[in-house]
This record gives C-alpha cells, structure tokens and sequence, in this order.
C-alpha cells in the first residue's frame, strides 16, 4: 500500500512538474527576452538563452524611477484597498444571497446577475464617474468601477453556500444577530473562499489599466498596467495604420523596444509572484466544517 | 385591531396562527387579502431586515454603478450625436443593428463565437476539474508551487502573447516550424492556414485560463468535508471513485454556477485572443473571426457610438435568453442549483 | 468575468467608444446651446463671458485651458516643460495651459468618449481616426471662422486657401491645419548599395512596372535579400487619374476626362494587384510578406526596394535608421501632387470650451512663436537639446523630453532643424506645397452618414483580403471574382450610388459639371 502510493504521487509530481514546465515556457521567453541585447534580438528573434545578455532593457526603464516607483505605489495602494473593501461587500452580498431562508434570495440574485448580462456601456459610466461623482482623476475612480463583479458574487455564493444552515441557526438560538454570525462565525469559516476571492480580486485590481486610461490624467497617479499597455497599444496602433504613421515620419524607433516591451510586462506582472503565496496560507482544507463537528 | 396589529408585527413568526384565529372576525371579512397580504410583507420585511441590511451596500453599489447608467443601452437604437447627447439623439430603430445581419459573413461569426465558447467552456471544465481534483492529492506546499505556475499565464496581457506567439509560429524562423524541419518534416505556413487554427486557440485559451478555472474548483473541492473522504476510504473506495462519486458530484453546484456565467456572454468573444493571437491575419478569419473582432474592422474607420451600443445589446439580448433557458432546465432538474 | 476584461480591453481599440452619454443634455451644454437643434453652437454665445477681450488686447481674465493631444510615449519632464509653456502663455496672452497627453493607442478612444461624454475641455488635436468632418457631423466641435478673423487673421493669410478648404464642412472652418508637407509623390526608396552595385538607372524608372528588372537582378544576385516590399500605399494619382478623396482609395476620376465621370475599380488599379500577384509568384515579394512582421527585416536592411507615397524632402535621413542604417536613394514616379488638404494633422476647437476666444489665441501664439512652439515640441534649450548657431538641434542623449512629433503641435515650419534636413528644407516644403499639382475634384467632401452600415461592412471584407492582395499572396484573378461578390454583399452597390449622388451634386457646386 505504501509503495503504491509513492509511485502514484511520484507520477502526479511528474505530471504537474511538465505541465507546470509547459505553462510557464512562454513566460521564461518573456523574462529571456527583456534581458537581451536587441541587436541580438533583430538577428536571432526571441530565443530562450539570450545570445547577448543585456540589462540595457531595464535601465532604459528605471532609468526614470520615479516614474515607475510612482506607478508601484498607485498600483499597491489602489490594489490594497480595493481588495479588503471589494472583499467585504462581495462576502456581505454574496453570503446574504446564499442563505435559503432568505426571503429576497432569488430577486437579489437576479438583481445582481442581470448587472452582469447588461451594461449600459462605455459613455453613461464615464457621464456618471466624472460628472455626477467627480472622480476624474482621483484614484477612486480605479477602484469603484469594479468594486463589486457580479462574478465574483455568484461564484462566493457558490462557496458559501456549502456553510450548513445548523451552525447559522444555532448561532441564531443563541441570540446572536445576522451581522454577528456572519462577521464572527462565516468570515472565519468561509477563509479559503475569502483567500481565493481575495486573489483573484487583487489581481483584477493590479491589472486593471482601462479605468485609468480614461479617468487619469495626471502623471503621478497612473497605474503600474497602464504604463504597459499604453506602449503597447500604441505601438499595435503604429504597426496597424502604417500609411498615416509614414506620412507623418512615426515610426517604431521611438518605442520602447522589442526587449523593453517585455522588461515592462515582467515588472507589471512579477509582483504579483510575491502576492500569491500570502494568499495561498489561506488555502486550508477541512478547517471549515470539520471544526464545528465538535 | 390594534392588539391584533402589533401581534401581526413582531418578528417572531409564531403569530400566523393567532391572526387565521380572527378572520372569523366580521371586520376582517371585508377586506382580508390586502390587509395580511401587506402585513405579511411587513412581517418577512421585518424578520430578514439584518440580512438585507448586510446586502444594502452591495445593492446600492449595484444601483448606483450598473443600474443607472444602462439607461444607456438607447444608445444601441438612436443615431448619437455628441451635441445631442442620449437623450435629444434621433431614434432610429434597429438601423444600428443592420450592419450585423447583412452579410454572409454574419453567419461565420456568430457561429464561430459560440462554438468557441462552447468549446472554451466544456475543455476548460473539464481540465480545471481534472487538475483540481488531481492538486488535491498532493500536499499544501506543492500545490502551491505548482498553482502559482499555473496561473502566471493570466498575467500576460494577450498583445504581448501575441509577441511570444509569433515567436512560436512564424513561418521562417519561428520555434515550432525550427523544429520540424530539424525533425525532418515540412514547415507549416501556420499564420496562411486556417485549418489547424481552432485547435490553436483553444490550446492558448486553455493555457491562459487553466490557473483561474483550477483555483476556484480548487477550492471548491476545500470546502467538501474531509469525513465524506474518510468513510469512503473505509469502504475500500478507490482514489478514482472517491473523484468520481464524492468530488464532483459535491461541486456540482459550483460547476453550474460557472458554467451559467459562461453562457452568459456565449455571444461575446475574447478579442485579445481571436485578434493578437492569429496576428490579424486575413487568411484565417474563417475560422478565427468572431463576432467582436469582426465588428472592430468595421467599425475602426467608421467610428460610430451608436453601431457599437447596437452589437453590445444584441450581445447582451443573446446572453440573457441563453441564461433564462439554462437556469430554468437547472431549475426542472433540481431547484437547489439553479441561480434563482 | 475574465472575457469581459478581455472584451473591454478590446474595445479600448475599437475607436467606436461604445455606449453612449447619458444625461448630457441637461449637464454641460446648457451654457453652449448646442443641443437645441444639432449645429454646434456658434461662438455667439461665448463672448458675453469674455467681452472684454473683444479689442484683442488689455484687460484679459486669467482662464485656463485644457488640450489634448497624442504623443507616442509620455515624456518624463512634462511637467518641467509645461510650467515652462506657461510662464510665456500666461506672460503673453493671461492663460494657464493644462497639458494632456495621451498615447497613440488610446487617443481615439479616451477622445471619443469625452466628447460624447459632452466634457469640457478647449483644444484638442484632430487628424487621421478623429477626423474634424466627422467629429462636425457629430456635433463635437465648433466653427473657427469669426474666431480666426478676429484673433488669428495672420494665420489665416499664411494658410494657402485649399487647406482651409479641405477643413471646411458645410461652409464654416472647424480646424487650424498643422502645416507640414502636404504633397505627395509617389516613388521608391531603395538601398544605396543596391542601386549602386546593378547600377540602377534612376532616371529609366517612370512606373511602377520599369523597377522589374532591378527587382529581378536582386532575386538573382542576393539571395538573403527581398527585393520588394510590397503595395502597401495606393496609387492615388498618374498621368492619367485621379483618385477622388475622402472615401475609400477606390474611387477614380480620368484627368483628362472634362465630364469627371466616376470610376469604380477601374482596370488600371486592378492592374496593380496583377503586377503585385506576378511579382509574388516571381519572388520579388517576400513568401511571407502577409503575414510577417516586415518591419523586422526593414530593420535587419533586408529589404531591397520600398514603394511609398510622401518622399518629402529629408526623408533619406530619416528612414536610413529604419533599414538597419543603410543609405538610401530616393527615385520618384511622380511629381509632386496633392489632394488638397485631407485633414491629416490639425487642432480643433471643441463645442464645449468656455473660453474659444482664449484657445485661439494660444492657438496663434503656437503657430506664430516659434520659441513656444519649439519649447513643447523639443523641450527646454540646454536641457534637452543644444542648438547650434544655425539653428540646428541635437537632442540631448536620454532626454527626459523628446516626443518627436512636431507635427501634432503646430506649424512644422516653425521647428529648429533636425540633423539630416537640409538647411533650407522648410522653403523647400512650402514649395512644394505651393506648386504642387492639385487634385481638380480635391474640395469634395463625403457624408458618410446614409451608408455606415454599408461602408463597416465593407471596410470589414476589405479587411480580409487586403494584406493577401497588396502583397500579392493571393493571385489577383483568382481572387477577385470571389472578393467581389463578398463586396456587392455587403453593400457596395448602395454605397456606390450614394456616392455617385453627393459627387454629382458637388460637381454642380463647384461649378465643375
């Protein structure tokens, strides 16, 4: 039984080992990439062992730090808050609409899912961000817009919904009023549902760039994403109207480079590396229902 | 009548059986449906105030950022001049809508956005569970490792693995056609040939959601009783049965979840895949182009508001119906795990 | 969840922002008047909050102004440069300038949802995908005429008439021209080593077809190179026709042809593909050219002759960088022509400004100052560049400020000289753009609006084959039939007959027909 066993575990380890191999290839190309001298770069294209190593990448981009350091900062401090806050009204929402016995269950579920099949679009939410909230270049406006996703919602109720109604009910014996029960006895039960939410919240949020590409003007409160994206847009932009950008003398020289391009997706998405494992303590098994057997 | 008010009111919900008592009562007789049809409310009010006083925050979030602003989707029916604004825009029915239904091409798109997403959705079901269940086995410290790998794919915007799959594709030098002519086969001209395309992207898509899909299910399967595991394995149950009989069956709930959010946006495509992916190459558009990446070559040059409200409302039209149908055959089959 | 990210990531690039305004009606254009019947608002009623500036002189409130423009890459020391912009703004004309840049990539969205948004805001700069005509169709901008008669008359004097005419809708100016080089010539660019060692008889290449024999000679002899790059710019004017502007480069007009009959993929144009299709086939053209990213082998030196359109004066310096450093000689096949001003690069005026007067005051100091108009185009002397005594500039090596796109700002003319441009290159250009032949039916403007669905449906078919046919991949003959019938299905006929319509009509008013 034993050797069975390692054998079969041997198996999977290898298994996701390859898979793992596989999946994070093109990301090793991208980290190859940024490190090469793009001279080699125009010769050779993207090869995975540099054949000339080079930092120039990223000195080119910390070359302005305060550029990129302001960006980090926004990044975090808009991705720090709106997790925790996204957090707590999606769980709020989430678990009121996950218990049966609540009577507007099924319309507040539908209220909620119908945000998600129906937008009014592009133009009445930038109407109601600038003008009637005044949030033009506030970093507010890159948190509110997605605070709550309907996804989000639906996919905790899923999670909390495992929670049995007996240890809501018994709580409810012993007096205890909804806000407590869900603040002292859910939240504590519904932790890897909150740790995956919360990941996947915070990465909506360090990824988000088209919020701030509308509402941000202001140099010191661009989003670390958006300095990505707006090379890169740009660049799709010159590459796809070559006719206009002849005319007018562009032409990609002016861009951040092949090498550069890629050392800026490595220092917008690297962070969240670190992001993960915080989150990943959380993933414990059995420690929700098992505990309350006793 | 005041005692019997007040009785009416208190939130214990032990007072249905005094109030039925007094409809014998001559006054009650005169209008009895209003009366406890209202008091009735007031009573389930009063009694799930806590709770909907903890939604409150999410609904008011809801109303101010989702609902008021949809007044927008007239937009899709009017001929919007930025003078004019929403409201003083001419209407114009369903001129907007035109563009989309006129051509044969209108077929191909729509039929290839939904088979895409009918594929996308079943394949990456499947593998998420899979994997999940699979990651389950291993101890905590592995599966990290290896879910951090998996969902580092996700942080790629789809331009820049546009980049990396061109690195891979490209007919001359790119990594793939390198190594079949090492191998001694022909190179495929992969951006000029649109047959092997489906496959391609659904390998892409595969690589780009797995994490995201994996981690959900995955802690879904957290949330299932370790007990349930316990008596099975004493039952002589095997690992495959377990998956089979207790894992999944248990996330039924949470697969039908995500599987009506997908069918939801059935009608709407992932543009950065269909668009970067196959290089905006012509030669492949019938079997890469959907209708989102159809609708940008329209409109780049054309510019207009009002065309593009249009195919946002028909894709959202599509979405809603399609979810009506699925949650109700959710509903026929077992009411527990239907959304609503 | 994760699609709809994607999906809005998508529309980011789609310059149709998407949904619409909401309340703006009753929001911000209560002041301007604009909603009442559609036109946008004349300046009448602006000066009431200005009046004082009437006279163009004393007593001017301090205001302050907001511009948006494109830039390629957001400069570090913007804020450097724009405090430095607005010591002489505020010096000169009492106004305080906010600056607001936005990349390429998003310009055309975040612009278009501000207007429909109705968002205040003064200047903004309009050209290609922001198109002042249609911007005026939707009610974005406003009227310039009264404007520049009052504040800018030198600037209109300085302008020859035609580009005022090619920013004209429905009788009323809603744009001030960046002037640049506004001709065109039709020619090819071709490696310097190349010409020289097959000796190249510059002067024997007058079509498209005479540079063949060259083409062929470098299949022979080089076999690392390709020797064409492929039909990416049309033909738009020969000796025998003129393209008629403003719709899709299909439309022609023979130029000896006194009753202006309308031409619709005429045979000579199809002609073109042909010859593109038989280079193809010869290998002129690289097996690839559809599909590849060409200008990676631009960059390597590995193209061997490029056809383009704006030869202008200069241009050898600036594209020898593109082609991996190797000289280049220019060989045109056509003289200098023009369609008179297809509204490429201007600033425009929005509907919702507040104070009209003031913005086209900046505007004329922009254009007439060239110390300003350098300041925002390259930066603060000495610290971004160093200029020599004749007035040529070297940037200075990791400037923090170097957007390098004089032309969205202003009148080029005014820019100090870059290295490689001869001494005299703006005399040159003003030339050029003074003599060039002029495109008899160039004043013709388009009204898109009756066959949008039409001209998207076309634009999306266009979309698939047009890379196949202009480089030849997908055999012209072959192709065609096929490729047609996708056309008339998706609305060619109609848009054909619209525009043979407003032609007709524009003709009578010109006085044409």
């Amino acid at each position: 039984m034993e050797a069975k066993y390692s054998i079969s575990k041997g198996f999977l380890h290898l298994f996701f080992t390859v898979l793992s191999i596989a999946v994070i290839l093109p990301f090793l190309l991208v980290i190859a990439v940024s490190f090469t001298d793009e001279k080699s770069l125009t010769e050779h294209g993207y090869q995975f062992i540099p054949s000339d190593f080079s930092l120039s990448a990223y000195r080119y981009m910390l070359d302005s730090p305060d550029i990129i350091f302001r960006a980090y900062g926004v990044t975090m401090l808009v991705t720090v808050v709106g997790t925790l806050v996204s957090l707590l009204i999606t769980a709020m929402t989430a678990y009121v609409v996950s218990r049966p016995d609540y009577r507007y269950n099924r319309i507040t579920t539908f209220y909620v899912f119908f945000t998600m099949l129906f937008s009014g679009g592009l133009v009445p939410s930038y109407i109601l961000v600038t003008q009637y909230l005044h949030l033009k270049d506030s970093l507010l406006a890159l948190i509110l817009p997605i605070l709550l996703s309907p996804f989000n919602i639906m996919v905790m109720k899923g999670f909390l919904s495992k929670i049995p109604l007996e240890v809501i009910e018994s709580a409810k014996m012993d007096g205890a009023k909804e806000y407590r029960i869900f603040f002292r006895i859910i939240l504590p039960l519904a932790t890897p549902a909150l740790a995956t939410l919360g990941l996947l919240i915070a990465f909506a949020y360090w990824n988000e760039w088209f919020n701030a590409m509308l509402y941000i003007d202001d140099p010191n409160k661009v989003p670390l994403q958006l300095l990505l994206v707006r090379t890169l847009n740009s660049i799709e932009f010159i590459t796809t109207n070559s006719e206009f950008a002849q005319q007018l003398g562009i032409d990609l020289s002016d861009f951040p480079n092949n090498s550069a391009r890629m050392a800026i997706a490595v220092l917008a998405g690297g962070p969240m590396l670190v992001i993960f494992p915080f989150f990943q303590r959380f993933f414990v098994k059995g420690l929700t229902v098992g505990s309350l057997k006793g | 009548m005041s005692n019997k008010a007040s009785v009416a009111l208190s939130d214990n919900g032990g007072t249905s059986a005094r109030m039925d008592s007094n409809a014998d009562s001559p006054l009650d007789r005169t209008k009895p449906k209003r009366k406890s049809f209202f008091r009735r409310e007031l009573k389930h009010l009063k009694s799930n105030r806590e709770l909907l006083l903890l939604s409150v925050p999410g609904i008011l979030y809801k109303l101010i950022f989702a609902y008021f602003p949809m007044v927008g989707l007239i937009i899709a029916f009017k001929n919007y001049r930025y003078d004019l604004g929403m409201f003083g825009s001419k209407w114009v029915g369903l001129d907007n809508f035109r563009f989309l239904f006129t051509t044969d091409t209108a077929w191909r798109i729509t039929r290839n956005t939904v088979l895409y997403n009918l594929g996308y959705m079943v394949i990456t079901t499947v593998a998420a569970l899979f994997l999940a269940v699979l990651l389950n086995e291993l101890k905590a410290k592995y599966t990290r490792f290896y879910q951090t790998a998996l969902f580092l794919p996700h942080f790629l915007s789809w331009v820049l693995v546009g980049y990396i799959a061109y690195a891979f594709l490209n007919h001359s030098d790119g990594f793939i056609n390198r190594t079949l002519i090492a191998l001694g086969f022909d190179p495929v001209s992969w951006y000029q040939d649109s047959a092997p395309w489906p496959f391609i992207l659904i390998i892409v898509h595969l690589w780009k959601a797995i994490g995201f899909t994996t981690l959900i299910y995955f802690a879904g399967i957290m949330g299932i009783s370790g007990d349930y595991y316990e008596a099975a394995r004493i039952d002589g149950a095997t690992k495959r049965q377990m998956a089979l009989k207790i894992t999944v069956p248990l996330l039924t709930p949470l697969i039908i979840i995500m599987s009506i959010l997908s069918i939801g946006s059935m009608f709407r495509g992932d543009f950065g895949l269909h668009y970067f992916i196959p290089n905006n190459s012509g030669f492949l558009y019938s079997s890469t182009d959907i209708i989102d990446t159809y609708v940008y070559r329209a409109l780049r040059e054309v510019g207009n508001v009002s065309m593009s409200a249009a195919v946002g409302f028909y894709q959202s039209v599509v979405g809603f119906v399609l979810v009506l149908a699925a949650n109700g055959i959710v509903k026929k089959i077992n009411p527990e795990h239907s959304m609503w | 969840m994760l699609k709809r990210k994607l999906g809005l990531s998508a529309l980011t690039l789609v310059t149709a922002a998407s949904l619409a305004a909401g309340c703006a009606g009753g929001n911000n254009n209560g002041g301007n008047a604009g909603a009442s019947n559609g036109t946008p608002s004349p300046s009448a009623s602006a000066p009431a909050s200005a009046s004082a500036s009437a006279s163009g002189s004393e007593e001017l409130k301090p205001v302050e102004l907001t511009w948006y423009y494109p830039l390629n890459q957001m400069q570090p020391d913007q804020q450097k440069v724009e405090d430095a912009f607005n010591k002489i703004v505020k010096e000169k004309i009492n106004a305080t300038v906010k600056l607001k840049p936005v990349a390429f990539g998003d310009y055309v969205q975040k612009m278009n949802t501000v207007m429909a948004a109705s968002e205040d805001f003064d200047i903004m700069w309009t050209g290609y995908l922001v198109k002042p005509e249609e911007l005026v169709r939707k009610g974005a901008l406003q009227p310039l005429d009264d404007l520049l008669d009052q504040y800018a008359p030198s600037l209109k004097s300085d302008m020859p008439q035609y580009m005022w005419d090619g920013l004209t809708v429905d009788g009323k100016i809603y744009g001030i021209a960046n002037q640049q080089i506004n001709g065109s010539r039709y020619g090819f660019i071709i490696q310097k080593r190349f010409a020289d060692k097959y000796q190249l008889d510059t002067a024997s290449i007058k079509k498209l077809e005479d540079i063949e024999p060259f083409l062929d000679k470098i299949k022979q002899g080089e076999p690392d190179i390709i020797p064409f790059n492929g039909f990416y710019v049309p033909i738009t004017h020969d000796d025998t026709f003129w393209g008629v502007p403003g719709l899709d480069d299909h439309f022609y007009i023979k130029s000896d042809d006194p009753t202006y009959q309308l031409l619709r993929y005429p045979e000579e144009e199809l002609d073109t593909y042909r010859l593109m299709s038989k280079w193809y086939k010869a290998g002129y053209i690289y097996k690839d050219a559809a599909t590849a990213k060409m200008n990676d082998y631009q960059a390597k030196g590995q193209i061997a002759v490029d056809f383009n359109n704006v030869l202008k004066p200069g241009v050898e310096a600036e594209v020898k960088a593109k082609n991996g450093g190797n000289d280049v000689i220019v060989v045109p096949i056509s003289d200098w022509f023009t369609n008179g001003y297809s509204a490429t690069t201007n600033q425009s005026i929005s509907r919702t400004s507040k104070n009209p007067e003031r913005a086209m005051m900046l505007l004329n100091l922009i254009n007439s100052d060239p110390e300003l108009y350098n300041l925002i185009s390259n930066g603060i002397e000495g610290e971004h560049y160093t200029k020599t005594a004749d007035g040529y500039i070297t940037p200075a090596a990791d400037s923090k400020y170097r957007p390098n796109v004089d032309w969205v700002f202003g009148n080029v003319f005014n820019s100090y000289l870059k290295e490689g441009q001869p001494k005299d290159v703006w005399e040159q250009t003003k030339k050029i753009n003074e003599t060039a032949e002029l495109n008899p039916v160039g004043g013709f403007k388009f009204n898109s609006e009756p066959v949008v669905t039409e001209i998207a449906n076309l634009n999306a078919v266009w979309g698939e084959y047009k890379k196949g046919l202009t480089t030849g991949t997908l055999d012209f003959d072959e192709t065609w039939p096929g490729f047609y019938k996708k056309l008339k299905e998706a609305g060619e006929d109609k848009y054909v007959a619209e525009v043979q319509k407003q032609f007709e009509e524009y003709l009578k008013q010109a006085g044409l027909k």
